[in-house]
């Protein structure tokens, strides 16, 4: 029951001073209410321009690496020594490679790979934080110590670093730099989830399902997860962006994706020379904005779902 | 409703329960070897002020209190011949919600707003049932008939903030009786309603009380609603219980200073009273508590004797299921008409 239901008309309608505007604001009421949060977070990300065209850009990129195959023509590994470091043409796009290797097909190709490893390892590192987090939250006590100590732990470690050594020790493969980013990365999400994991535990709900019987496990997916689902969202698009420099930065030193199979980090790796960065821009140029353009674009995405999901932006 | 046992057989019996707290300042003895039975089906009301050690002691049977830092030190709390202070995690979780239920003192913040009512009173059902969803839901629209909301199936696709706070407790009533409790346990569940609502909720639970058969033990500082619910009152005092008797009694022939001046302090409509009469000073600091009767500070009764300050007053019984925790009960008795101080 709303309050004007209630209340008796105090004074005839005739005689308010601003009828208009009254009516204004019982049609902004109806609309609210039927509004969901969801909703309303949809609507707040669209009047967000530079996150709508991040998320155009983003979407671009994926359908284009799903794609590949059909958009480029050209077998991205296929040598043909007759025609090698050609500039760009009507035949090549982007013209081709030390191998002859056509270079758009590459590109696209090298996309798959690293969007694939980038999305990947931002929801392992998300899972697994999430987990954690929502355990040091809800257990607290000693598991909550253990548990934030372990995430001091990896925070201090310069993951670059790690992941060279660890990438020398068992052999570079995308497989276990998805797995490693997501075991060295999952501590940022675990704090935010720990953070809203102990705000929550101590709202009368959650202490009304614990009186009602409900056990950890249960307490976690239903009150912890839908309250942290917007805030690990949001961290889960800038791991996405780390995750795919760090992929760029390993395969670029030679320890993440093999060749012959292309990602961006190895095709710039094989751009290196002093010859091909003054004289073969088409070679270094494309995989260098398409890593930069997507960080970027993921980023925006990012800042789209904070603001989307922020509920202290009342719009 | 069956399975809640005969009228009158003892459901729980509490025995000698001590619980505190741990705090920077020091040992908050929250509730000091509090022993009481409740009989299936009876509505057993606790009275007492604030911090007097009512919430603990109902939240210390459900071991919901946070270990540390409360610290149950000793007592039993003997429900079907079962000890709920020495049962594991597991057991207890069994027993809550299913056997023993939990109404809150405010709706506003005790359903999750981010999931719709129904589902809500439904999952209470998942949780101690093994039956399908679907199932659950059409129990959780006849809890919400029953319990008085109109358009059950609408209302239970709505949202917390779309139900008025009445509505919500209605809601939450209907949660602690989906699984047919036989102890209801109702931590203050009209402090934060407005008074037309309180009527309402309150002859709610008793409906729901009729219904499902389930005991009921009623927290609560309002001495109005005991007198409308209660079957039998506890008046607690400083973590222990000062007085004990049945609620006629208890109105018509109080048997301790405490009692006594709670009693003065409601308003009156019979009476022209210009000014509220205040039990004078405040409850004494659970931190360090002196070696006499806690009241002591703030007794009518005593009048400065030696015992008071000295000795702490057992709970005497003094026949007709009625105790009180006074040296000088006996003062009290109708003909003596010793207090009108």
């Amino acid at each position: 029951m709303t309050a004007r239901e209630i209340l008796p008309p105090a004074e005839p309608p005739a005689e308010r001073p601003n009828p208009p505007a009254l009516a204004e604001q019982q049609q902004a009421e109806t609309m609210l209410a039927l509004r969901s949060p969801a909703r309303t977070a949809l609507r707040r990300f669209a009047r967000h321009r530079i996150a709508l065209v991040g998320l155009v850009v983003l979407v671009l990129a994926v359908l284009a690496a799903v794609f590949a195959g059909v958009l480029s023509g050209h077998d991205p590994n296929r040598i043909n020594l007759s025609g090698v470091r050609q500039p760009p043409s009507a035949e090549h796009w982007l013209g081709t490679d030390d191998s002859g290797r056509d270079v758009f097909s590459r590109l696209l190709h090298a996309g798959r790979v690293s969007l694939a490893v980038g999305f990947s390892a931002a929801v392992v590192a998300c899972l697994i934080g999430t987990l954690l987090g929502a355990l040091a939250g809800v257990l607290g006590g000693w598991v909550d110590s253990v548990i934030m100590r372990m995430a001091d732990i990896f925070l201090s470690l310069p993951v670059l670093i790690v992941l060279i050594v660890i990438a020398g020790i068992l052999g570079p493969s995308a497989v276990s730099m998805v797995v490693l980013f997501g075991v060295f990365a999952w501590p940022t999400s675990g704090r935010i989830v720990r953070g809203i994991t102990l705000s929550i535990r101590e709202l009368e709900f959650f202490q009304a399902s614990r009186a009602f019987g409900a056990r950890t496990g249960w307490l976690m997916r239903h009150h912890v997860l839908p309250a942290v689902l917007g805030a690990v969202v949001v961290v889960a698009t800038l791991e996405v962006a780390q995750a795919i420099l760090l992929e760029a930065a390993l395969s670029f030193l030679g320890l993440g994706i093999q060749p012959p199979q292309a990602s961006w980090g190895n095709m710039l790796n094989d751009a290196q020379r002093l010859s091909v960065i003054s004289q073969m821009p088409w070679l270094w140029v494309p995989p260098g904005v398409a890593v930069a353009l997507t960080v970027l674009s993921v980023n925006f995405v990012g800042d789209g779902l904070r603001d989307a999901f922020d509920p202290r932006e009342a719009r | 409703m069956t399975g809640n046992g005969r009228r009158g057989e003892s459901l729980l019996s509490v025995a000698d329960l001590t619980v505190e707290f741990a705090t920077e300042d020091g040992v908050v003895h929250a509730v000091n070897g509090v022993s009481f039975d409740v009989a299936a089906g009876e509505i057993l009301a606790i009275v007492g002020e604030s911090g007097s050690g009512k919430s603990v002691t109902a939240m210390s049977l459900l071991g919901l209190l946070p270990q540390p830092p409360a610290r149950v030190l000793s007592g039993r709390a003997i429900f079907r011949s079962r000890d709920l202070m020495a049962m594991s995690g597991r057991e207890l979780r069994a027993v809550r919600g299913n056997d023993i239920a939990m109404i809150f003192q405010d709706p506003m913040t005790a359903l999750n707003p981010l999931h719709r009512v129904g589902r809500q009173i439904a999952e209470t059902i998942l949780l101690h049932n093994r039956c399908r969803a679907a199932v659950a839901h059409a129990r959780a629209v006849d809890l919400l008939r029953l319990v008085g909301v109109s358009q059950p199936e609408v209302r239970a696709r709505q949202y917390p903030h779309e139900f008025s706070g009445g509505m919500r407790q209605r809601v939450m009533i209907a949660m602690a009786i989906a699984n047919d409790p036989s102890l209801l346990i109702a931590d203050e569940p009209t402090t934060a309603l407005d008074v037309t609502i309180q009527a309402q909720v309150l002859s709610l639970l008793q409906a729901a009380q009729r219904e499902t058969g389930a005991a009921t033990i009623l927290i609560t500082h309002d001495l109005g609603v005991v007198a409308e619910m209660a079957e039998r009152v506890l008046v607690m005092y400083a973590g222990g219980i000062v007085e004990h008797a049945d609620v006629r009694r208890l109105f018509r022939e109080p048997r301790h200073p405490y009692t006594v001046g709670l009693l003065h302090s409601i308003p009156r409509l019979d009476a022209d009273v210009q000014q509220l009469d205040p039990i004078p000073g405040a409850p004494p600091n659970l931190l360090a508590q002196p070696s006499g009767c806690p009241f002591v500070p703030r007794c009518a009764l005593s009048r400065g004797r030696e015992v008071c300050l000295t000795e702490r007053p057992a709970l005497v019984d003094l026949g007709d299921g009625r105790a009180s925790a006074c040296h000088f009960h006996d003062e009290l008795a109708k003909d003596k008409g010793a207090l009108h101080v």
